[in-house]
């Protein structure tokens, strides 16, 4: 790399060169802080070689010259000396005079200019095709430097044209050499204007050496005072909306570029970061500061929603909540670049200003906080004021000893010095509650912050000055950004509107001339604002605006000097584990390097979000705590980190840069580095896949039923133990299927009516034996896990509990009993160790240790073990297939009616049931076997079923009358048989004692007889006597039927009857009277029977005959 | 009231000549035992009532009480008979007033006079076919479905296995007694059978309750079966206490004998004094009654906490909590 031949030997003049292109393109607006840009400004602007070679070389120091406007040489005592005038401000003063300050810069320039010379060599070493077009600007820069140097070599050495000749040679050899050629034909005439510049500003300008021979460097004391005033022509310029920095930059003096401006510097500062390797120093400090202002704004967040109704009431109608701050907050940045699009094109615009706003208004979906309609502007000027505030606050690096009041505590007498206290969250407060009518009052407030400090704290080497100073350069510089708004009510702003219209013809010449009035308007009033704040002794003055005079304030200062100094130290105690031994380096290194300093400002939240997530890592005593969250690698960092890898440049964690966006920062990136590990591990699918495959093989050896392949988790059936459970089991669901008919029957009878859900056969699962584990089988599983044995055991130990009568159990219960199990188990083995592994000399062998394991377990000899086999299960058994037997006994008792009550006569009662044996369907049950014998399907009977009712009654029936229903039987069974009609002709074959009997009979038959021909009007001529029948008595009338006593059904004389028997025994031996007493009874007890009604009824009718 | 407090003394030394002690036991012993036996009713009590809270009722039934004796087969089937033959006297008392008296001698006698090795008379067997109704334990294996069948005359007189285990076990102490009653006379034979009458509840359920205090313990008066129940466990009680309490007593005197003879043989000068015996010398032995320290000892035996009741808290650690146990 020849072309840096210029940095290897150290070349001043074209370091000169380079640092003036680079200076003339601001370049560094970003890197230096202003007085260091000032000075360097100056240096530059002598256009001196020798001044600027001993300036690199750190041969140089500084004296202030006493007059600006004169310039004349003055030694620095002197000028200290006789600008006494101006002791007051050398307090203000940046810097000391002497070469220290200088030395440190040339040391920041040399590292500016030679960290071009790197980013150059990478660039055209590393890979050229992803260049980002600003960077090529420098580059051409020192390419053309190079060229430019040989120009100017040319006149005087011919090696130097040599050199060149390979050096346009190389650059040819680049594609773009055409347009580097001509700008160095552009730049050459601009360096012969430099150089005759030079040459005339060098016969101007004289030097001295000192007696280090150190050049003594001349500054105008009004570069390096803060005092804007009286450097007017710089302050102004620098308010004039460039708002970013405190030099000018000629090209960012009109408004509209300011943002963009603004932007582009903290880019390239965001750029800058990853050249540099930052340490962790200011961490820790960083930390703090943040949790101090999350503090705060809790605080703050609390004081708000006190005064929310105050608030909301000041809204009015607009009411809008709280909450939509922060889209407002995005939305209004989004606002910010289509506004100041609009006003570089106010002309195109054909709309004035109040119709523009209105439109805004209209089309902003969320009004602002702030937005009121009734007070003009409150809105933009209360949102650019907040953006301020939380800005102002943001930064950590100074602010934090401005968040909240100065407590008494830390400075007693505070309140004797400073009479009117500020700090940034008592503004915030004034903001929300509406306090600040205009930008004035809020400028005010916060330069009352800086300056209360400043007062305070005389001693000029203090540090809480510095972070006064700084917070107060900030300030200065964020103030441009605020619109200057006064509010005022919206009638007042309307009439004026009015008034102009009036005055002016056309609304858009009106619209352009107030826009650009409003503009100047805006700059005057800056220009005015600014001053007072600025400068300390007239701020404090105007801030406090009280009676108490200047000078008065001042004095309090002096006399309280000592005092003051006192509780700084006490402050700076408080504050020791803030500021601690990192102010020292951060007060120097502030000064010196604004990069660095930008650095910390904008990094500083992510820096502390990181420093936090770090710290959440370790416990107190600084180790690892082992319950922290792991670190995962996460993608977008890795590609951060591999775009920072292959030199692409990083701005932020998303490539483009927002307001809320955090940079990303490589030193804290921990994971993303870290390269992944080459063995992958198994996901799921690989996982499945090859199991999938294991299975299959198993399968096939199988061949393709798993249930071929033998489980250790699958009992035998047929043998042991089990089998005889799995009897019992089954035996008793048997018995329960049982039960459940018996207890539907003994239902049907004593209800009317069963709902058929209740006939319903409960389904009774058949026990089987099941694999727990089916996955086990596979060989990379490991059936001894716990889980699977415990599920194992549990099965069994369900089949116990089915055994000994539960129908089913609760996994709850059967879990426990597990367990209980599992303790027993665990017990005994341990017994059993215990007694192997003994050192005792007692030695048993091995029969006796087991037997004494088992005693101690609770069973007290081996054959306990056998009766509980044969008592438990084998007698159970027995006693479950005995009642099985006696209950399914019982239950055919019950559906079949007793065999000697089932005859022909079942059959009158119009039902088939018996026919079709459908009665028995219904409970599900195969009574006659007919489907065992596939008559169902012969017959068709089975398919239609009687109703369930007509079972019902007929149980009902065959339960209640099965006594007497017996006794009917008997006689159903006679009435078969029809007795054979007695004639006249078989009364001499009866019996001698009945023949009277029938010989009377005849005699009355035959009246009869001839009764019944008369009647009929026929021939009363008797019939032959076989051919006369015998009239029976029930064929008589009433009256002449024979008396026959009659018995009751149950074939008793009952107790009535005997008294009745007893009372006519006594009363009556009348034999006529008594027979009349008993044809009445036995007529009585006919009809009593007819009735089927007591026999009570007919006793007091006896008794009144008696 | 320290008087009125023992008032079982005579019941028990009755009970404890039938298990076998003849001496006279002393007072002390008689309190002890008493007082031993009211623990264990009250504990019965106590428990009894928790199970048939656990029921949901609050009077104890008679299962209640045989429940906590379950475990006991022999002796639960021992009460079952007992409890049978109770139902038959009272059903022949119902069929036939005024003939209980006669049936309890009979019963009484069959009793007696099985020991005494006669075979059973015609009345007690005319009375087992009166139905020996059947006491059913609600833990038994038909109660655990939910319906049962109706039990035929055949099916009651089948003796199951558990029952001859009980009859095995009630003839094996038949047979004691028969041993101890071969060689008395008709009067001890009388004081014999009396003997074994004895009991604490027979005609004193008042005094048994009293004693018990019951009123206390259980909030409804427990009906007389629980009663009766109770008057057999007590029984039961007191003979096994005794049993073990001569087993000790045996033991020890023989541990004595040996010892004696021990000294003998270490001095045998001694030996030949005592060679004669004439017809008004002392007994050999004295025939010591048991004493007080051998019913502790009894009772700390029949308490002891066996292997089974105490498995589960194995590699446990800490102190197994106890219940009295129920002898």
């Amino acid at each position: 790399m020849e072309k840096l031949s210029t940095f290897e030997h150290n070349n001043p003049k074209k370091l000169f060169e380079l640092a003036k292109r680079l200076h003339s393109s601001n370049f560094f607006e970003s890197y230096l802080n202003e007085t260091h840009l000032k000075v360097l400004d100056y240096i530059i602007s002598l256009n001196n070689a020798e001044i600027w070679d001993n300036f690199l070389e750190g041969n140089c120091t500084i004296t202030f010259s006493k007059d600006p406007e004169a310039s004349e040489v003055v030694k620095s005592e002197e000028g200290i000396a006789d600008n006494n005038d101006n002791v007051s401000d050398t307090p203000e003063l940046l810097f000391e005079e002497g070469s220290k300050m200088v030395k440190m810069l040339a040391l920041h320039i040399r590292y500016l200019l030679w960290e071009k010379a790197i980013d150059y060599y990478y660039k055209n070493t590393g890979s050229s095709s992803e260049q980002v077009v600003e960077v090529d600007d420098d580059f051409e820069m020192i390419d053309t430097l190079d060229n430019f140097s040989d120009d100017e070599d040319k006149e005087k050495e011919a090696e130097k044209e040599e050199k060149a000749q390979p050096k346009v040679r190389e650059v040819e050899d680049d594609y773009d050499d055409e347009d580097e050629e001509e700008e160095e034909s552009d730049q050459k005439d601009d360096k012969d204007d430099n150089k005759d510049n030079e040459q005339s500003e060098n016969g101007i300008y004289q030097w001295k050496y000192n007696d280090e021979k150190q050049i003594v460097l001349q500054v105008p004391v009004s570069l390096v005072t803060v005092a804007p005033d009286t450097s007017s022509e710089i302050q102004t310029e620098s308010q004039d909306g460039s708002g970013s920095t405190g030099s000018e930059p000629p090209k960012s003096s009109s408004n509209g570029d300011s943002p963009d401006s603004n932007a582009d510097d903290q880019e390239k500062l965001i750029r800058e970061y990853n050249k540099v390797y930052h340490n962790f120093e200011y961490d820790r400090e960083t930390l703090i500061k943040r949790r101090k202002l999350e503090k705060s704004d809790l605080q703050l967040e609390d004081s708000k929603n006190g005064n929310a109704d105050s608030t909301k009431d000041g809204l009015s109608g607009l009411g809008e909540a709280d909450s939509m701050g922060i889209s407002l907050g995005t939305g209004s940045t989004s606002l910010k670049h289509l506004l100041s699009t609009i006003q570089s094109k106010r002309d195109d615009v054909p709309l004035n200003d109040h119709e523009l706003r209105t439109l805004f208004m209209d089309v902003r979906k969320n009004r602002g906080k702030w937005a009121n309609n009734d007070r003009v502007g409150q809105e933009e000027l209360y949102e650019a004021c907040e953006k301020v505030v939380v800005e102002l606050r943001g930064s950590t690096e100074h602010s934090t000893p401005f968040l909240n009041k100065v407590s008494k505590r830390e400075a007693p007498n505070y309140g004797l010095i400073i009479k009117k206290p500020m700090d940034l969250n008592t503004v915030m407060k004034k903001l929300k509650s509406f306090a600040y009518n205009s930008k004035q009052e809020f400028v005010d407030d916060l330069m009352l912050i800086w300056s209360n400090c400043l007062t305070y704290n005389t001693d000029p080497k203090h540090f809480l000055r510095a972070h006064a100073i700084a917070m107060q350069k900030k300030t200065s510089k964020l103030i441009p950004t605020i619109p200057n708004i006064t509010i005022r009510s919206r009638q007042e702003v309307e009439r004026e509107e009015e008034l102009e219209n009036e005055r002016v013809g056309t609304p858009m010449a009106s619209a352009g001339k107030s826009m650009k009035k409003g503009r100047k308007r805006r700059q005057d009033q800056i220009k005015t604002e600014v001053d007072p704040a600025t400068p300390i002794a007239t701020a404090v003055a105007s801030a406090i605006g009280s009676p108490v005079p200047v000078t008065g304030v001042s004095e309090n200062i002096v006399e309280n000097g000592n005092v003051s100094n006192d509780e700084e130290e006490e402050e700076e105690e408080d504050n020791e584990n803030i500021n601690g031994e990192a102010n020292g380096i951060s007060e120097e290194d502030d000064e010196l390097d604004p990069e660095l300093q930008a650095w910390r400002t904008i990094t500083a939240k992510s820096r502390a979000h990181y420093c936090a997530e770090r710290a959440a890592l370790f416990d107190e005593k600084f180790h690892l705590r082992s319950d922290a969250r792991a670190i995962i690698r996460q993608s977008r960092e890795m590609s951060n980190f591999n775009q920072y890898l292959t030199n692409k440049e990083v701005i932020s964690k998303s490539s483009n840069l927002l307001e809320n966006d955090e940079p990303y920062l490589l030193e804290y990136d921990i994971t993303g580095g870290l390269p992944g590990l080459k063995y992958k591990g198994i996901d799921k699918e690989e996982e499945e896949k090859r199991e999938q495959s294991l299975v299959d093989v198993f399968l096939q050896q199988a061949n393709g039923d798993a249930s071929n392949i033998k489980s250790d988790f699958v009992l035998p059936i047929d043998s042991g133990l089990n089998k005889m459970y799995t009897e019992n089991i089954k035996e008793m669901q048997e018995i329960r299927k049982i039960c459940f008919k018996i207890s539907l029957i003994r239902q049907m009878q004593t209800q009317q009516f069963v709902h058929h859900t209740q006939m319903k056969q409960p389904e009774i699962e058949v026990i089987r034996e099941v694999d727990v584990d089916a996955v086990s089988k596979l060989p990379n599983h490991d059936p001894f896990t716990d889980q699977i044995q415990f599920s194992v055991l549990r099965r069994n130990i369900a089949k116990i509990a089915m055994q000994t009568g539960f129908e089913s159990s609760e996994p709850f219960a059967i879990n426990t009993l597990t367990q209980v199990a599992e303790k027993y188990m665990g017990n005994l083995i341990k017994t059993l160790k215990l007694h192997t592994e003994t050192s005792s000399n007692n030695r048993l062998n091995e029969k006796e240790i087991v037997l004494l394991s088992l005693l101690e377990n609770g069973i007290d000899k081996p054959d306990d073990l056998y009766t509980f086999v044969q008592e438990r299960i084998i007698k159970q058994h027995d006693k479950l297939t005995d009642l099985r037997s006696k209950l399914s006994n019982f239950l055919k008792e019950l559906l079949r009616p007793g065999l000697e009550n089932f005859n022909e006569r079942s059959f009158e009662d119009n039902s088939e049931q018996f026919m079709t044996g459908d009665f028995s369907n219904d409970l599900g049950d195969d009574f006659f076997g007919f489907k065992e014998l596939g008559l169902d399907k012969e017959f068709k009977m089975l398919s239609s079923s009687i109703p369930i009712y007509l079972l019902h009654s007929r149980l009902h029936n065959s339960f209640t009358n099965s006594g007497s229903a017996s006794k009917r039987n008997k006689y159903e069974d006679l009435q078969e048989y029809t007795a054979q009609f007695l004639t006249a002709a078989d009364v001499h074959k009866q019996v001698g004692l009945l023949r009277p009997f029938y010989s009377k009979l005849n005699e009355k038959s035959k009246a009869h007889f001839v009764k019944l021909q008369k009647k009929k009007g026929e021939p009363t001529d008797l019939p032959e006597d076989n051919s006369l029948v015998l009239i029976e008595d029930e064929e008589l009338p009433q009256k002449q039927r024979n008396i026959r006593p009659r018995l009751p059904p149950t074939g008793k004389i009952t107790a009535i009857k005997k008294k009745i028997v007893a009372n006519s025994f006594f009363l009556s031996d009348d034999e006529d009277e008594e027979n009349g007493a008993k044809t009445e009874d036995i007529k009585l007890d006919d009809l009593a029977i007819d009735k089927t009604d007591s026999l009570g009824m007919s006793s007091p009718a006896l008794a009144s005959e008696a | 009231m320290n008087e009125n407090k023992y008032k079982y003394r005579v019941e028990i030394q009755q009970m404890m000549f039938v298990s076998g002690e003849s001496n006279d036991p002393p007072i002390e012993t008689t309190s002890l035992i008493e007082d031993i036996v009211r623990g264990q009713v009250i504990e019965i009590l106590v428990q009894a009532t928790k199970t048939a809270a656990l029921r949901g009722t609050k009077s104890i039934a008679p299962e209640d009480v045989i429940f906590m004796i379950r475990h006991d087969k022999a002796k639960v089937n021992r009460l079952r008979t007992y409890l049978s033959w109770k139902d038959v006297r009272k059903n022949a008392k119902d069929q036939e007033g005024g003939g209980t008296e006669s049936l309890i001698e009979n019963d009484a006698a069959a009793g007696g006079a099985a020991g005494g090795g006669v075979p059973a008379n015609d009345s007690s067997k005319m009375l087992s076919r009166y139905k020996k109704s059947k006491i059913r334990l609600p833990w038994e294996l038909q109660f655990m479905f939910s319906e049962q069948h109706l039990e035929t005359a055949e099916e009651a007189e089948q003796v199951d296995d558990e029952e001859k285990a009980a009859t095995i076990a009630s003839l094996k102490r038949l047979k004691m007694a028969d041993d101890r009653t071969k060689n008395m006379t008709k009067e001890e034979y009388v004081h014999w059978s009396e003997c074994r009458q004895a009991s604490f509840t027979f005609r004193k359920a008042k005094r048994f309750r009293e004693w018990a205090s019951m009123t206390q313990l259980c909030d409804s008066r427990p009906n007389d079966d629980v009663i009766d129940i109770l008057g057999f466990l007590t029984f039961e009680i007191v003979c096994s206490l005794t049993e073990e309490a001569m087993q000790i007593k045996n033991s020890e005197e023989k541990l004595n004998q040996i010892k004696s003879e021990k000294e003998k043989r270490q001095n045998p000068g001694q030996q030949t004094q005592k060679k004669r015996k004439y017809l008004f010398d002392k007994p050999d032995e004295l025939a010591n009654p048991v004493m007080p320290y051998h019913i502790e000892e009894a009772w700390r035996r029949l308490q002891s906490i066996d292997f089974k009741h105490k498995a589960a808290r194995n590699f446990g650690g800490g102190l197994v909590k106890t219940r009295t146990r129920l002898i």
